[in-house]
């Protein structure tokens, strides 16, 4: 596929795109994400589809809102420059409940009805290994206007047919007989795909393929039968000015290779982003 | 010297240990890697304290204490570190894993308000977060309750009383006005919730010297003046995470003979 029109990009680039134009012109919420991608698509979607969208990190122990975000690997703190505001946890946590949050969470495990899991693989009085917990997972998805998640290791241990622990909420009987409002998850976003929902049974449904996956790659790697169209789409390919944003501005050390590395390539593409950031 | 001055909540670290028995209940302030009051838990763990029911917003004080075995049950919001440092919790892993330790998992504004209803002298406080979802289901002593006016129902989490609170901040002055120069997260919440309450400072600065205090001293009992106190992790401004000495602790975390020997240089 090559010609005067076709643009080259990765598929960390794909995705970082697809997530950017999911916000509304005019959504007006904090938003907080977890790793270089989908920090990257924030900064994206504010400087081409949503202006007011506010960009949420935490900077030396303080959450605080940021105009923009070039990627980098120090850890802990933002630019002094790019703060627009701090703000408390009383704040943030209000945020939550009023509705106006949305945090892109990572899951250890999600099913097919899109309950996730932050907290443990076994069972909860014996686990076999733990996590974080649940954190806010329980509050997000009952109160977010919309819950997104993104998976950077598309594979059956992730993708599972039940949860062993339900953090966050997804389809439920609580959710059908309306007990439960808002928090309904939309989208999963991994390294391969992208997944909804049918909205009239909760089941997880194949939405678009990732450049060079098959609907095989994506059938192999998930623990549970999945909904398959007839036709599934290409997920949509990013633009020029996308990738110029990207490339230039938001991410110029690379550091969105990090997310989709596998355990024997990480080590090396740390390394060249630390040596591009030392000439840099 | 003014009346006020007279008034001296300034104690040592072991008048503060020799207030918690066995089997009580402790609340550490602070959020993850961020602002814990880790000498005082040290001292906890140095004078053999057992059976302690423990809640915090946990990373390297929760795992401390259930790897002296000074825990019997742990409630938490996460095991994390938000402030980025390279602490790995590996006492807290082993003893979820062997079933050591009774871990109460909340969602983690689910945690705070059981001391909200507390600081508010209110039974109970209702939030929505939790329905539907196994947190409930692993608290089975919280009950969930039909909105009186409407019909939704919200999960209302019981208050609690801690017997002791731990908050490290910046500055205390004799009284035990506080000031917290970065986020305070819950601790003003938590100094209200508790019934023996302790602030750890960088800096006893004189009465007079806080004009804007996030804790009012006539919650606080004791203040023990103790710089650093929050290393490895971080206490903004006056210093951040320290990475070296975090990711020592998550080495020897994660083994248990590795963890005695740690704890044997460390407690001296």
């Amino acid at each position: 596929m090559t010609g005067m029109n076709m643009v080259d990009y990765t598929v960390e680039e794909q995705v970082i795109c697809y997530l950017a134009r999911s916000f509304d012109p005019d959504e007006e919420i904090g938003v907080f994400a977890l790793n270089n991608c989908t920090n990257a698509s924030l900064s994206l979607a504010k400087k081409l589809y949503a202006p007011r969208l506010a960009i949420l990190k935490q900077s030396e122990g303080r959450y605080c809102v940021i105009s923009e975000l070039c990627l980098s690997p120090v850890v802990g703190q933002v630019p002094e420059k790019i703060i627009e505001t701090r703000y408390s946890s009383e704040e943030a946590f209000a945020m939550v409940n009023n509705g106006r949050y949305m945090v892109i969470m990572q899951p250890v495990q999600i099913d097919k009805n899109g309950f996730i899991n932050l907290s443990l693989v076994g069972d909860f009085a014996k686990p076999k290994m733990t996590f974080v917990g649940s954190r806010g997972a329980p509050s997000n998805t009952v109160n977010q206007r919309k819950t997104l998640y993104f998976v950077t290791n598309h594979s059956s241990r992730t993708f599972v047919e039940q949860v062993d622990f339900k953090s966050g909420v997804g389809y439920s009987q609580e959710r059908s007989d309306g007990t439960i409002k808002w928090g309904t998850p939309i989208e999963v976003i991994s390294n391969l795909c992208v997944i909804d929902f049918d909205e009239a049974c909760g089941a997880a449904r194949l939405k678009s393929l990732h450049k060079g996956i098959t609907r095989r790659d994506v059938e192999e790697n998930t623990g549970f039968e999945l909904i398959v169209p007839e036709n599934v789409p290409e997920t949509p390919a990013p633009k020029r000015d996308e990738l110029d944003l990207i490339r230039t501005e938001i991410d110029p050390l690379g550091m969105r290779r990090l997310d989709f590395a596998t355990k024997e390539n990480y080590a090396q593409i740390e390394t060249e982003i630390r040596s591009a950031a030392d000439g840099a | 010297m003014s009346e006020a001055e007279k008034v001296d909540k300034r104690s040592s670290q072991e008048a503060v240990v020799s207030k918690i028995r066995d089997g009580d209940s402790v609340l550490i302030g602070g959020w993850g890697d961020i602002r814990k009051p880790m000498s005082l838990v040290k001292a906890i763990a140095r004078a053999e304290i057992k059976n302690l029911t423990v809640y915090s917003y946990a990373a390297m004080d929760l795992d401390l204490l259930v790897g002296t075995d000074s825990v019997k049950q742990a409630f938490f919001g996460f095991v994390a570190c938000d402030g980025g440092a390279p602490i790995r919790a590996g006492n807290i892993n082993r003893a979820r894993c062997n079933a050591t330790v009774d871990i109460r998992e909340m969602d983690e504004y689910m945690f705070a308000c059981q001391f909200k209803a507390a600081a508010e002298r209110i039974p109970f406080y209702p939030v929505r977060g939790g329905i539907g979802s196994d947190v409930l289901k692993v608290n089975p002593q919280i009950k969930t309750i039909v909105d009186p006016y409407g019909d939704e129902t919200l999960v209302a989490v019981p208050a609690c009383s801690p017997d002791h609170v731990l908050i490290h901040v910046n500055e205390a002055d004799q009284l035990g006005n506080a000031k917290i120069a970065g986020d305070s997260f819950f601790d003003g919440v938590f100094a209200k919730a508790g019934k023996h309450v302790v602030v750890s400072c960088e800096r006893v600065v004189p009465v007079g010297h806080i004009h804007d205090a996030d804790i009012l001293g006539i919650y606080i009992d004791q203040v023990v003046e103790s710089k650093d106190a929050a290393r490895p992790g971080s206490c903004y401004p006056d210093y951040d995470f320290d990475a070296e000495a975090c990711l020592a602790y998550s080495r020897a975390s994660r083994d248990p003979v590795k963890f005695a020997n740690y704890i044997d240089q460390e407690m001296v």
